[in-house]
Formats: C-alpha cells, sequence, structure tokens
C-alpha cells in the first residue's frame, strides 16, 4: 500500500464512517433507548418484559416465525425440482423462463397481495364465481392468504439460484458417482443436491428474510393474524393505543431475530460449502417427448400463478371502473385520469428513486474501494460492517428508527422527501456497494499501480482507470438499486406524507380498500411494472442476483 | 542513473520477507533480481518502485533519496507480470497516458508515442485495443508505455512470464537491445536463470529474503558462493567431504581431481561439481573413476547421465550419445568450487 499519512482515502473513509454513524448507528441506538425507558425517564426493562408475556405480542412473534418458515419450505419444495429439471434437460424456451424467474425477483410481494385478494376475498371474482356454481369458498384472506402470496412471489428466487447452483455443476462429479455403481437418479440425490446446498442454503436464508420483514403483504391480505412488521406499524401508527416503546421493543426483537438467522446460515454455509473445481458446466440430457409436455405445463401452471398479478393488474387497469367494480368496456380512461390528477406519485417515485439511487452508488463505490483496496485496520471493516448493518434491518423497522432519531429540530425530517430519500439510501447501500464491491475485485491493482507509476495521483487514478472499468459492474448495481428502490413499500408507508406519497402506497392504499380509486392505482401498479422491467431488461446481460445479495 | 537500496527490511504479519538487504545497481546497467518465488524479489521491487512501503531502511536514485516519494513522483517506469494494460484505452493511449498527465502539448505527445511504438516494432497499432494484441505485443505497449516517459530507472516484474517458451527467448533479446539502445538503468526480477544469465550485467541471487551472491553472470554461474545458488543457478551435483592437500575431495573413500585450492587441506567442505566438468573417458584414463550407469536421460541437445561411483556419490555428466542404463563407465570430474567449508574440521 501506498503512504499512509498522504493517502487522501484516508479522508474519505472517516467522513463516510460520520456521515453512516449519523445515519444508520443513532436511529438505531434512539430506538435501544426508547424500548429501555419507562415513561418518567427512568431505565427499565418493563417493555421487554411486556413483549414476551403478552399474547398479543407473543402471537404475532409466533405468526412471523412460523409463517416465514413455511413459506421457505414451499418455496423450496416448488421451485427447486424445477429448476433442476430445467437445468438438466433439454426443454425448450429456457431463455424465456429464466427471463420470467428473473422478472418475479424484482416484483414486489404487495403487488401480489393486492391482486389476488380482488380474486379470492371475500367479495373477490373468483370468490363470487366459485360460490355463484355452488361451491363453498369463504375468503383467502388470513394465515393462508399470507403463506399463497409469499409462496408466488419468492418462488422465481429460489428458481433462479438452485438453476444456477444446478447448471454450474462439473459434469464429472456425477460421472464419478455413476462410475462407481450409483444409478443416475442415486447420484442426483446423493451428488448433485448435496453440491446444491450452499446455494439452496443461500436462498432459503434470503427467502425466509423476504418473508419475515414483508410487511406489504401480511397487511393487505392478512386480516386478523398479526406479524411482526405489522405490530410494529400498528403500536407506532395505528388508530387506537398506540406505543412507541412497545413498536421500538418488537423492532429490536426483529433485528435480534434477523441477526441470529444470519449467523445460523454463515455457520451452516462455512460447514458446507464445498471449493469446486474447474469451471464445466452440466451437460443437459434429451426428455421424452411425453416428458417433455408434463415438465412445461407444470412450468406454465407455476409461471401462471407467480405472474397472475401481472395479469390481472393490466387487464384491471383496462376496464371501466364503477363503485368499486370492474366491468367493460375497455376504456383507457384509467390512464387519463393517472396522467390528469395522480402523476404526482409517478414523479415521486421517480425523483426519489432515482436521488437515493445515485447516493446509494456513489457511496457505495467509495466504501467498497476503501475496504477492497486500502488495509485500514479500523476504518475498512468498520465501514463495512456500518454499511452492511441495514441489510439486517427490516424497513418497519428502520422507519420507526428515523423517525424517532429526526423528529425533533434541528433535524426535524419527518414527513419530508428527505427523510424518504434516507430510508432509500441506507437501506439500498448493501446491494450497491455489494455489486462495486464485485466489480472491483475483477480489476487487478496492478492496473492501478502502472497508472500511478507513469505519475497519476490516486485521485486521478480513481477516476482514469478505477471507476471507468467498473462502470458496467456500477450500472447493474445502480439498476438494482433502482429496483429495490421504486417498489420499497415497508419503510415508506411509515414514512411518506401527502406531498411524498409514492407509487407503492397509491398501490397500498387502494389495496386497503381506502382511496376507491381502484382503476388509477392500476394504471399506477402498470406503470410501475414498466418502470421495473425496462430498466431489467436492459442491464439483462448483467443480472445476477446472487452476486448483490449472497 | 545508480540506483541503491541500504538496510532494507520487510515484514508481513510475523513473517519476514526481506532481512537487511543492500544493494547497488549501476548507471545504465542491467541488473536482475533471481530466486525462487517467494525469496522477497518482488517485494524489493515494489518497494524500489514505491508500492510497498519498507519497515526500514533507504531507496536512492542518483542523489535523491526517494523512500519519502509516493510512486507517482519517483520517475520510475514499472513493467507489470500481467502487462496491466488499460482496457478501456487503445494503445496509443495507454502509452501517452502518462504524458498527458504531465500536460506536454498534443503534437510533441504524438510524436513520441509515434517514436516509441517505432521503438518496440508496435508501429501502426496505436489505434488497437489491448484486448486485440498478442501476450507478446502487449509486454511491446507496456514497455513503450514505461519507457516513453523516459524515467530515471525502469523495473521489470517477470515480464515474459505469461509468454510462450519461444516467445520468450525472443523477448529477452529485444529488452535488452532497447535497454542498451535508451541506456537506462533496469532492474528486472525473475526466477528463470537462463534468462538472468543471458540478459544481465549484474545478477544478484535471493533466498528467503536475503541476498545470497551478487556479481556479473559469469562470476556467479562458475564461483557460485552458496549451495543454494550453485544448485538453483544451472546444475551442480554438491559432494560432501574432505579437501587434501593435493587438491582432491575425498568422499565416500575415492579421491575425486577438484582442483580445490590447498588452504584448505584437512578442512570439511562441500564442492559444488557442474555437469560439464564430468567427463566420459577411456577406461584406466588417469583420475578416471568407476561408475555405473542409473539414469540416462535425453535433453535434445545431449543426454544427461547419473552414474554411482560408490554408496552416497553419484555424479552427472552430459554425453552426445545414449548410454545403457546399468553399464559401467569411467569419469574423470575436473573442476569443482568450494561452496560451503564446515567450521568445527579436524
Amino acid at each position: 500500500m501506498i503512504h499512509r499519512g498522504r493517502d487522501p482515502w484516508l479522508g474519505v473513509a472517516l467522513a463516510l464512517g460520520l456521515v453512516l454513524i449519523a445515519l444508520v448507528v443513532l436511529p438505531q441506538l434512539w430506538l435501544v433507548r426508547a424500548s429501555l425507558v419507562a415513561p418518567d425517564g427512568s431505565p427499565t426493562l418493563a417493555h421487554f418484559a411486556r413483549f414476551f408475556r403478552e399474547a398479543r405480542y407473543l402471537s404475532a412473534l409466533r405468526n412471523s416465525v412460523i409463517l416465514s418458515l413455511v413459506i421457505t419450505a414451499l418455496a423450496l419444495v416448488v421451485a427447486v425440482p424445477l429448476a433442476f429439471v430445467h437445468a438438466r434437460y433439454r426443454l425448450p424456451g429456457k431463455g424465456a423462463v429464466l427471463t420470467l424467474a428473473a422478472m418475479a425477483t424484482v416484483t414486489p410481494p404487495f403487488l401480489g397481495a393486492y391482486v389476488w385478494i380482488m380474486l379470492l376475498g371475500w367479495s373477490g371474482l373468483f370468490s363470487s364465481a366459485l360460490r355463484a356454481v355452488g361451491i363453498p369458498f369463504d375468503s383467502i384472506v388470513g394465515f393462508q392468504g399470507i403463506v399463497w402470496v409469499g409462496l408466488w412471489s419468492t418462488v422465481g428466487l429460489v428458481f433462479l439460484f438452485a438453476h444456477d447452483a444446478f447448471s454450474n455443476m462439473d459434469p464429472s462429479l456425477e460421472e464419478a458417482a455413476m462410475s462407481v455403481g450409483a444409478s443416475r437418479r442415486r447420484a442426483y440425490l446423493q451428488v448433485s443436491l448435496p453440491m446444491a446446498t450452499p446455494a439452496l442454503l443461500t436462498v432459503g436464508y434470503l427467502v425466509l428474510m423476504t418473508a419475515f420483514t414483508d410487511f406489504g403483504t401480511p397487511k393487505i391480505i392478512g386480516g386478523d393474524v398479526e406479524v411482526l412488521p405489522v405490530l410494529v406499524y400498528n403500536e407506532f401508527l395505528g388508530e387506537v393505543s398506540t406505543s412507541p416503546s412497545m413498536a421500538s421493543t418488537a423492532s429490536l426483537v426483529m433485528v435480534g431475530l434477523s441477526t441470529i438467522v444470519l449467523m445460523a446460515q454463515r455457520w451452516l454455509l462455512t460447514r458446507r460449502s464445498y471449493a469446486l473445481p474447474g469451471t464445466a458446466r452440466a451437460t443437459r440430457r434429451p426428455l421424452s417427448r411425453l416428458g417433455t409436455v408434463l415438465v412445461m405445463t407444470w412450468t406454465g401452471l407455476v409461471f401462471l400463478l407467480v405472474f397472475t398479478p401481472h395479469l390481472v393488474v393490466t387487464a384491471l387497469s383496462f376496464v371501466t371502473w364503477t363503485m368499486d367494480v370492474p366491468r367493460l368496456p375497455v376504456t383507457l380512461a384509467n390512464y387519463e385520469a393517472l396522467g390528469r390528477r395522480s402523476l404526482s406519485p409517478v414523479l415521486v417515485s421517480y425523483v426519489l428513486a432515482l436521488v437515493s439511487t445515485v447516493a446509494a452508488v456513489v457511496a457505495g463505490v467509495l466504501v467498497a474501494y476503501i475496504v477492497v483496496r486500502r488495509a485500514f485496520a479500523v476504518l475498512g471493516p468498520g465501514l463495512n460492517a456500518l454499511v452492511m448493518f441495514p441489510y439486517l434491518v427490516p424497513g418497519t423497522v428502520l422507519a420507526v428508527g428515523l423517525i424517532v432519531a429526526f423528529s425533533r429540530p434541528p433535524l426535524a425530517l419527518t414527513g419530508t422527501g428527505a427523510i424518504l430519500g434516507i430510508a432509500y439510501f441506507i437501506r439500498k447501500l448493501p446491494y450497491s456497494m455489494k455489486a462495486a464491491e464485485a466489480a472491483l475485485y475483477q480489476v487487478h491493482p496492478s492496473l492501478e499501480e502502472a497508472a500511478m507509476s507513469v505519475g497519476a495521483t490516486p485521485a486521478r487514478v480513481f477516476r482514469d482507470i478505477t471507476v471507468r472499468l467498473i462502470l458496467p459492474g456500477l450500472a447493474s448495481g445502480a439498476t438494482l438499486t433502482f429496483l429495490a428502490t421504486i417498489t420499497e413499500l415497508s419503510a415508506t408507508i411509515m414514512l411518506y406524507s401527502a406531498a411524498w406519497t409514492t407509487m407503492t402506497v397509491v398501490i397500498f392504499q387502494a389495496a386497503q380498500g381506502m382511496g376507491g380509486q381502484f382503476g388509477v392505482a392500476s394504471a399506477t401498479a402498470v406503470v410501475m411494472m414498466v418502470s421495473i422491467y425496462v430498466p431489467l431488461y436492459l442491464i439483462r446481460r448483467h443480472y445476477r442476483v446472487g452476486a448483490v445479495l449472497s | 542513473m545508480p540506483v541503491r537500496v541500504a538496510g532494507i527490511r520487510k515484514q508481513y504479519g510475523g513473517a519476514a520477507a526481506l532481512h537487511e538487504v543492500t544493494l547497488d545497481f549501476p548507471a545504465g546497467g542491467f541488473a536482475t533480481l533471481l530466486g525462487p518465488s517467494g525469496c522477497g524479489k518482488t517485494t524489493l521491487l515494489r518497494i524500489i518502485a514505491g508500492f510497498v512501503e519498507p519497515d526500514a531502511g533507504t531507496v536512492q536514485v542518483g542523489d535523491r533519496d526517494v523512500g519519502g516519494e509516493p510512486p507517482w513522483r519517483r520517475r520510475i517506469g514499472f513493467v507489470f507480470q500481467s502487462y496491466a494494460l488499460w482496457p478501456h484505452m487503445t494503445v496509443s493511449e495507454n502509452v501517452s497516458y502518462g504524458l498527458r498527465l504531465r500536460r506536454r502539448p498534443r503534437a510533441e505527445v504524438a510524436e513520441r508515442v509515434r517514436g516509441v511504438l517505432e521503438r518496440v516494432g508496435m508501429g501502426g497499432l496505436g489505434d488497437r485495443h489491448p484486448g486485440q494484441l498478442s501476450g507478446g505485443q502487449q509486454q511491446r505497449i507496456a514497455l513503450a508505455r514505461a519507457i516513453v516517459l523516459e524515467p530515471d530507472v525502469l523495473l521489470l516484474d517477470e515480464p515474459l512470464s505469461n509468454l510462450d517458451a519461444q516467445l520468450r527467448v525472443e523477448m529477452r533479446r529485444e529488452i535488452r537491445r532497447l535497454q542498451r539502445e535508451v541506456g537506462i538503468t533496469t532492474i528486472y526480477v525473475t526466477h528463470d536463470q537462463e534468462e538472468a544469465l543471458e540478459m544481465s550485467d549484474v545478477v544478484a541471487v535471493m533466498s528467503q529474503g536475503r541476498v545470497e551472491q551478487v556479481g556479473t553472470a559469469e562470476g556467479v554461474y562458475r564461483r557460485p558462493r552458496s549451495p543454494f545458488v550453485a544448485t538453483f543457478l544451472g546444475a551442480a551435483t554438491l559432494l560432501h567431504g574432505q579437501a587434501q592437500a593435493d587438491g582432491t575431495l575425498l568422499v565416500a573413500g575415492q579421491r575425486l581431481p577438484l582442483s580445490l585450492p590447498s588452504s584448505l587441506a584437512g578442512r570439511t567442505v562441500r564442492v559444488a561439481v557442474r555437469p560439464e566438468s564430468v567427463s566420459v573417458v577411456a577406461e584406466g584414463a588417469p583420475g578416471a573413476l568407476h561408475a555405473t550407469v542409473t539414469e540416462c536421460g535425453y535433453h535434445g541437445h545431449l543426454w544427461r547421465v547419473v552414474a554411482r561411483v560408490a554408496d552416497g556419490l553419484d555424479l552427472v555428466a552430459y554425453t552426445a550419445q545414449a548410454v545403457v542404463v546399468g553399464q559401467a563407465v569411467s569419469l574423470r570430474p575436473s573442476e569443482g568450487v568450494v561452496v560451503e567449508v564446515e567450521l568445527s574440521s579436524r
């Protein structure tokens, strides 16, 4: 490394550290304080005691844990065999299936909740139809609704990870098993599946955390079933008997559980990671005509359920809504109404997403550079931890922390666009940092040293060489950050104000039956889908969901 | 400009990479740091360039102590093993980058880039991108990028190790020719002894963070001063025995005529014998030793023969014809270099 004393990166690292401490650590400390202080200001453990004693909190905790586990298990059961078949057999439409799975991974789950409740809610389109033909279907609302929506919104992610793992497996491993007498099925079960466990553990963890921290789905379709993110929301912003202390306490319980799950996943991964030699890809075997038809039907059914929300919401955006009931004829009136009266949420979403994406990418690159290229003893690992910590904090919790920390002068940010921008920035910083880090590891340090040896200062090296070389990686990282930001609901719902209403809030309110703007909300949802799928298409060659998340 | 490093020490973690290294590199000369991987040669080169800060010691270029200067102010050219050409720039942009940083007039930049590309035999390829060039071409561009700035010193870190064998030999001569033309003080790191012997005015053999021996290529080859240097540079058989007053070495009950200095008579010594100083002679020739062939392998221009003179005494020789394993031969070693004298001698 170069001379410490005159390294400008030291100053950058310190400045970033301070900003992150103010935005990440302080709000969490305020949360801790709120959970440990009695109304009279004295320290107390009463809130935690109450949390672990009262039935309401315990049932929310139990609901959260059980729902997350059930959704994860079902998603693995549905997606892993399907991914295996697609990775190992010659089937038509490989590119299309992978594209659909990638699209599914960036779709916000609350969109599914919104549509499924319109289809299978008490007065849903399908429910009414089923009852009309004599099938006694009540409603999907409740536990089963959360599981149903959670399952179909995570199947795509599991499919992508598992497909990747099964495709990138050296075929000689199975051939070796068969050469010592294992049947093909035995080789699949005893060699291929275990070899894929690291990838499955990773995606299992991601699904578990997605389900555990999801606010929109249980709030929309959960009915009386309260889970922790919804509990935090209700305790903080509900109409009756709010308790910021209990919201903070529940928040910390969630952070604690997330941390335990992350540590468990890391521990399992270290025990089960295999150094895979070679880069050979698995060969794809032919499948009989009947087998192909069966598999493709099965695939079609799965993806039909995954994309039901997209199809339905698109259809509903083109029909006439009277008294909250969709009718023919087909019309563009909803889009006209959106353009005339309700364009503001679209603009707000774009402005916030763009600003926070730029900020997250710039900060992410700087942090990644310091972590990868500078051997700062404390600052490097410290910055890394500061950036990655929000990854563990559910959006709802993050929002509560920000409200508690920034609700009084001189930093009275509650209700402003700034607090939304800050929330998006720190929530998505881990993604842009990881993307930049991955890109930087591809740049050999000698490329930078070569520039120094011909007279470039560190700042010039960074500008002329490093940034130029990691630009493609940054572009895809920025796109993913943008997608995640424009679909953010759980923090947004706690932080937005009338002037700063986003597209996600409009859809959420319609799903809650508030606002009565189903037509416009459907049109908004279509605009949101276009906003995420067009950028996703542009970076499709670089899309590696695993590189950023795992 | 001459380069001097003095008292350089560097530790990584607890392990010492360099112990008190002091070396002089003459102005305009071609010096090689030669050693196995992990011997500290690249670390020393990177310390001279300023990429690595030493724990102790000084680096002087001419009269200038550059120890306190960052790499971008040292005026030291560096050529990397991986070429390190910037893939987002054309060949011309790569070569001109340093000149542009110095804000030279555009016409001068163009002229110097053209000149240096001609000089390395890459004229007309200025608009290509590095990815469109072969390994050898890329290394020529890397060389051009370093010398176009007319640095005080040129450092090369195993620049040929990524090339295939034939090109490597060609590039050695090319680099040496360029260095002679430009007259720049050059320090070259390699683990390839053939490269070091062919190219260098001065060879510094390094092992485990220390300089084992410094000298001309021929001097170091012919008069190695340690067992390590003898075996790392070329092939040598190490014999452990007692020096006799008549210049022979007594080993395994045999007297080998190795023309050892008489001053060592009676001492226990380690002697390096090069295969080329062992000849296969007619049975009964004076000084010949009886031996049995145990190995015979073809090396292209000659055969390498290993023969057992006695238990614990094998000699290696080169022959023009193959010899049958198990056959009896007569060997006559004619010269040995004492590489170690044991202190406790009887």
